[in-house]
């Protein structure tokens, strides 16, 4: 056993010393009327451990006391001159202690991805549950069946350009999924420093009542962040 | 290409303009900020106060619908005692048990304000039929604030946001509080005076939250997407607050079906629409010692 254990360790050691891997963090302002101001810090490390395979890690707490930690991966399916089919499969999970409220979201997309547009287009599953889970036998988890997930995003120059700028639309961010009727909007950019080191920000709306056919303002927000990512 | 043109100002007068039913402009244009009316309606209350309902018995119904939809473009009108919203009220006030009726919202389908005074018509006293004349509480639905209608709910209902409490012959006091979700959410000043109403939930033997919008989607009739607008992060605090309030039941409409949910100790149930087609019902709420309910289908002819 131990040796099974000392040679997959050494495998895995030598696949993700091969790969290339990025680390991200991110400082957010968030506001909305019926949650008011909040800060979150986020950290992101994502590896590309193959061609055609890259996964990621995320953790955001906020000083609403909410902490949320997302996993994804994402496979390429084709690759075409015109851009890259791929399927991004994600879990994210959301604790509000506050609540006594945990949330689980499981997301299957499919996207087309460019030198400068991205699109997706998918389903999730959630579940809300209360702390403890068992709370009332177990009778309080609510299930939401395939809601509908999207984004577009469009960038002005290629991703190896050292600055860009961008337009976001979609209805869910990398710590939140929202319905498939409250969309985010967002415009965003980065800055490279050289050395593997890009500066980020983003700054988006967040209305409600989109779809619902009376859209009024709910919230904004902002973040600035770093994405180290060191050369081979 | 000349095609493509057409298609693509066809397409932009369509979203400009809408048509009298979709509000498709609303869609990106702020036509009515839940803030400013919510300030309207904190005001009505402030100069003419909010209704209490004195020597109820101790134990009473209460009966509720939602999504009525008059629409003088879809002929769905006032049709005199086949009328369904007269109906509803009219079950109300033969009922020795009923105190009052809610509407849970949406009482229009279009623009303009036939819609409003079709209900106002619908729920006026029939004295020939009706054995009392028990009042109708309302709330705004997303339909009644598209192409600005909320004036005319305003003129007609004049208030959202507001509680009713009634008081029984015993002495003990239930509190109905009524919200505007018109726009998919609460808002700012309207959950802050929730929670000013809240903090007084110990006066009360029970309480209730009557709102239009549903906040869950949970059917697996996948076509609710539409049903869930609350923003996720008020959707839980809204549950939260009921949950730690106590409050009893929040009952709501605007996706037309009917749907329970609990969360904690709170009951959330969605009554269908009345006027689409098929068996409309309602809801009957007992109150006394306990709170339950049941759904009651309309009679037809």
């Amino acid at each position: 056993m131990k040796r099974i254990v000392f040679t997959l360790s050494l495998l895995l050691f030598a696949f993700v010393a091969r790969a290339q891997w990025s680390l991200q963090t991110y400082g957010e302002y968030d506001y909305t009327r019926t949650s008011g101001s909040s800060a979150s810090l986020a950290l992101k490390a994502d590896y590309h451990m193959a061609k055609n395979f890259n996964i990621g890690l995320g953790f955001q707490a906020t000083t609403l006391g909410r902490y949320s930690i997302n996993l994804q991966y994402q496979v390429d399916l084709f690759q075409a001159t015109s851009g890259t089919l791929y399927l991004e499969n994600r879990y994210l999970y959301r604790l509000f202690p506050n609540y006594d409220l945990q949330e689980f979201n499981g997301v299957f997309d499919l996207g087309w991805r460019n030198r400068h547009f991205n699109f997706q287009l998918g389903l999730t599953n959630r579940f809300t549950a209360p702390i403890p889970l068992r709370k009332n036998g177990g009778m309080d988890v609510v299930f939401e069946p395939m809601n509908v997930t999207f984004c577009v995003e469009g960038k002005l120059f290629d991703q190896k350009h050292p600055w860009n700028v961008g337009a976001r639309v979609s209805n869910y961010r990398d710590f939140v999924i929202e319905r498939f009727t409250l969309f985010f909007y967002s415009l965003n950019g980065y800055y490279d420093f050289g050395s593997g080191l890009r500066l980020t920000a983003e700054a988006g709306l967040h209305p409600c009542g989109v779809l619902n056919l009376s859209s009024q303002y709910n919230g904004w927000f902002g973040n600035v962040g770093l994405i180290w990512k060191p050369k081979k | 290409m000349k095609k493509l043109h057409l298609i693509l100002i066809t397409a932009a007068a369509v979203l400009a303009t809408g048509c009298n039913r979709l509000d498709v402009a609303g869609m990106v244009i702020n036509r009515s900020d839940t803030e400013e009316r919510v300030a309207d309606w904190l005001d009505y209350n402030n100069q003419y106060g909010m209704p209490v309902i004195e020597n109820a018995p101790d134990e009473y119904h209460v009966y509720s619908c939602s999504d009525s939809h008059y629409s003088e473009r879809d002929s769905i009108i006032p049709q005199g005692d086949k009328d369904r919203l007269y109906r509803y009220v009219t079950a109300e006030r033969n009922d020795p048990k009923a105190i009052f009726a809610i509407h849970a919202g949406d009482m229009v389908n279009e623009s303009g304000e036939a819609g409003f005074r079709m209900t106002q018509e619908a729920l006026a006293y029939n004295a020939n039929t009706q054995a009392k004349d028990d009042p109708c509480f309302l709330v705004i639905g997303n339909h009644d604030v598209y192409f600005d209608c909320a004036q005319y709910y305003k003129q007609y209902f004049h208030t959202s946001t507001y509680t009713v409490t009634v008081k029984t012959v015993s002495g003990f006091q239930d509190l109905y509080i009524f919200l505007d979700s018109g726009n998919g959410t609460h808002g700012k000043r309207q959950l802050e005076w929730l929670e000013e109403q809240l903090e007084h939930r110990a006066d009360y033997r029970h309480c209730f939250v009557i709102s239009h919008n549903w906040p869950f989607r949970t059917s697996y009739n996948y076509t609710t997407t539409p049903a869930a607008n609350l923003p996720q992060d008020e959707q839980y605090a809204f549950m939260d607050q009921m949950s730690r309030s106590e409050v009893e039941l929040v009952i709501m409409g605007h996706f037309h079906m009917r749907e329970q949910r609990q969360f904690g100790d709170v009951q959330y149930v969605m009554t269908d629409n009345l006027n689409d087609g098929g068996t409309p019902s309602y809801l009957v709420v007992n109150v006394g010692e306990k709170v339950t309910y049941a759904y009651e289908e309309l009679e037809m002819e």
